[in-house]
């Protein structure tokens, strides 16, 4: 999950990394305030979790109150990559001499934590990689980074000898935030270097670890949406996203939910939602199907299941008393395999209702129940 | 995986570790033993419960630790393990956070051991053992034959390999690398020991949007003597949304499932649009 860049910049500034003067806001008024304390020139930077602000208009340079009140009011309210903005960042703008590219990852190629570097920032990281102009430190993460290894691998790279030192700072002062937040990516792009030599974070992108939301020290990192099945499937500890189609699918497994879901494009039917009640989420059935009927869009249901670990029996058990609790009934298709399979097609059977045997057939099934129910 | 090697099971009293440790006995797993801490003296299904690995390994030829720990408990559980001197370890779980697994994996180099997961259902080998999660004792969807399956996920690998058997065919062995965004043992990996297993005769990939394992894999497809069926989920997951799986995130082109299929494809691979194509490709790449 990618943090705001306001957030991402409190603990670069704890770790002691530079960031330019700056007041969040969430109106137009607040905007030109904090204006009237920073003057000169600014940035407003809208304050949303998607990437790619720059390119969406979601940066304004703006050197009055008038071009802040401006900026402010075009951006606050507006959209960026569909997320809603609501909080601007207005910075100090920072006279640069030059941008350089800073990050570090948790690799899954070196299965370590590994420093990206570049002499050029400010540029996507797409772009970097291309031109083969990213260079790369893999790092122990036993053992962390020293100073002296870092100063090396700039030196390496090309670094003027006379800002290696500031840099490296820079760089172990990240990778300190990277390891404080148990994060995915830490993020400086760009790392600037001003006129007197000092280094300063422009940006900041950090994605935490979904598994670290977990523990109670990050609480205050958790993303909190706004009502919405998204919302409430996150209180209720299932991974739910909306698809926008009209066809409701529960499904067990991450793989297995998305090559239903691409089975059920493919067949014409247009998906309502991924969700999925693998793992040890197998118990959730009632909540699952609960959740997804609640979706007034929905006019048709497939209920999916290949068990290994997740007891299809026990899914099943669950769906068909929520099944019961929702006050709408919509046309099911079932299909199971796995796992407990054969206790689970008894029960639906005592039911009346038929599991279809073939996967594929079950989904050109829900396609026309789906059609059926727009017709009538 | 062998039926000779001696199982250790991490957290065995648990409600899962009870049930599925009865369930790889019953797949011909020779499991010699149990850990749990404070229930040291007791069995399960007949197989003696420890305090400690290191007490366990003091009385029994432990090759394999497999850990039914929870997700917070798994770098503990696996560092005991890797200390105590097991060299192959499956990591079960699912929510470890990554920089613990990069922690694990780093004391593993260092050991010398090989580690499965996070995240993975285990590994099968169909008649012969089953080490995880892994329904290998249902016979409809395993059966013992030449097909070695090498998933992401659990329950996509599982739905494929009932298809390798409803085309007549079986599994020589079903590798979960797991679904985590870093795994001990990645896809190209897994390939790389089908490739040299004398009882495979052709490899199946089941891959699934995000990170490059599939696009690994595929520069080693390229070199490989054993044809190699592939299938790619995801193509209808919406850009930057997590689809379950951490590592499953597509950001731009890259990591999606259209650019796995053409890399694979590319490699000479045959690549399935669905899963229920998957059989009949093998029976066609069997043929030559």
């Amino acid at each position: 999950m990618l943090i705001k860049e306001h957030q991402g910049k409190a603990f670069l500034a704890e770790q002691g990394i530079r960031v330019p003067e700056g007041v969040l806001v969430s109106s137009v008024r607040e905007a030109e305030d904090a204006y009237a304390r920073l003057k000169g020139r600014v940035v407003v930077k809208a304050q949303v979790r998607s990437g790619g602000r720059g390119k969406a208009g979601g940066i304004r340079l703006a050197a009055s109150r008038e071009e802040v009140r401006r900026a402010a009011a075009e951006l606050l309210g507006g959209n960026l990559w569909g997320e809603r903005v609501e909080e601007l960042l207005v910075e100090k703008a920072i006279e640069v001499e030059r941008e350089l590219y800073a990050a570090v990852f948790s690799n899954p190629r070196a299965r370590a934590p590994t420093l990206l570097f570049a002499e050029t920032g400010g540029v996507d990281v797409e772009a970097l990689t291309d031109e083969g102009r990213l260079r790369q430190m893999d790092v122990d993460i036993r053992r962390g980074v020293g100073g002296k290894e870092v100063e090396e691998f700039l030196g390496e790279v090309g670094t003027p000898a006379g800002t290696r030192r500031e840099i490296a700072k820079a760089l172990q002062a990240m990778y300190g935030v990277y390891r404080k937040l148990g994060a995915q990516l830490v993020e400086v792009n760009p790392l600037a270097i001003a006129r007197d030599g000092s280094v300063w974070a422009l940006d900041c992108k950090i994605v935490l670890d979904e598994a670290m939301l977990e523990k109670e020290e990050f609480a205050g990192l958790r993303e909190t949406k706004e009502g919405g099945l998204e919302a409430k499937a996150g209180q209720l500890g299932l991974a739910y996203v909306d698809l926008g189609g009209d066809i409701g699918v529960v499904a067990n497994g991450a793989g297995f939910t998305m090559a239903v879901l691409d089975a059920v494009a493919a067949a014409g039917g247009r998906p309502a939602n991924f969700l999925e009640i693998g793992g040890a989420n197998y118990v959730k059935g009632k909540e699952a199907v609960a959740l997804v009927l609640e979706n007034p869009r929905v006019k048709a249901l497939l209920v999916a299941f290949c068990g290994a670990f997740a007891r299809t029996d026990v899914m099943v058990e669950g769906v068909l008393e929520g099944l019961e609790s929702v006050g709408r009934s919509v046309p099911v298709v079932f299909w199971v395999a796995g796992t407990g399979a054969e206790r689970a097609r008894a029960m639906l059977k005592k039911k009346g209702r038929r599991p279809v045997e073939d996967l594929q057939r079950a989904i050109e099934e829900v396609v026309q129940e789906e059609r059926r129910v727009q017709c009538s | 995986m062998t039926r000779e090697e001696g199982v250790l099971v991490q957290g065995i009293t648990g409600r899962q570790g009870r049930f599925w440790t009865e369930r790889m006995v019953e797949c011909g797993t020779r499991v010699v033993a149990g850990v749990s801490p404070g229930k040291g003296g007791t069995e399960v299904c007949g197989v003696p419960v420890y305090d400690s690995v290191s007490e366990a390994i003091k009385w029994h030829d432990i090759r394999v630790a497999v850990l039914f720990t929870p997700a917070k408990a798994t770098k503990g559980a696996a560092l005991e393990s890797l200390m105590a001197g097991v060299k192959k370890l499956v990591l079960l779980a699912e929510g470890v956070p990554v920089q613990e697994t990069m922690e694990i994996l780093a004391e593993a180099r260092e050991a010398g051991a090989q580690v499965l997961g996070p995240n993975t259902a285990g590994v099968a080998v169909p008649g012969e053992a089953m080490v995880g999660i892994i329904p290998a004792f249902i016979g409809e969807i395993f059966r013992r034959g030449e097909v070695g399956v090498v998933s992401r996920s659990g329950s996509l690998g599982t739905l494929v390999c009932m298809y390798v058997s409803q085309a007549g065919l079986g599994q020589s062995a079903f590798i979960g690398v797991g679904g985590d965004p870093v795994v001990g043992t990645t896809m190209r990996e897994a390939c790389t020991v089908l490739e040299e297993d004398e009882r495979t005769r052709v490899v199946v990939l089941v891959g699934e949007i995000g990170g490059s394992q599939e696009e690994d894999a595929a520069e080693y497809v390229r070199r490989m003597r054993k044809p190699v069926v592939a299938v790619v989920v995801g193509r209808e997951a919406p850009r930057g949304k997590r689809m379950g799986h951490a590592g499953a995130i597509v950001l731009g082109e890259r990591g999606s499932a259209q650019a796995k299929m053409e890399a694979l494809r590319a490699a000479g691979a045959r690549v399935a649009e669905f899963p229920w194509e998957v059989g009949g490709m093998v029976r066609e790449a069997l043929r030559g």
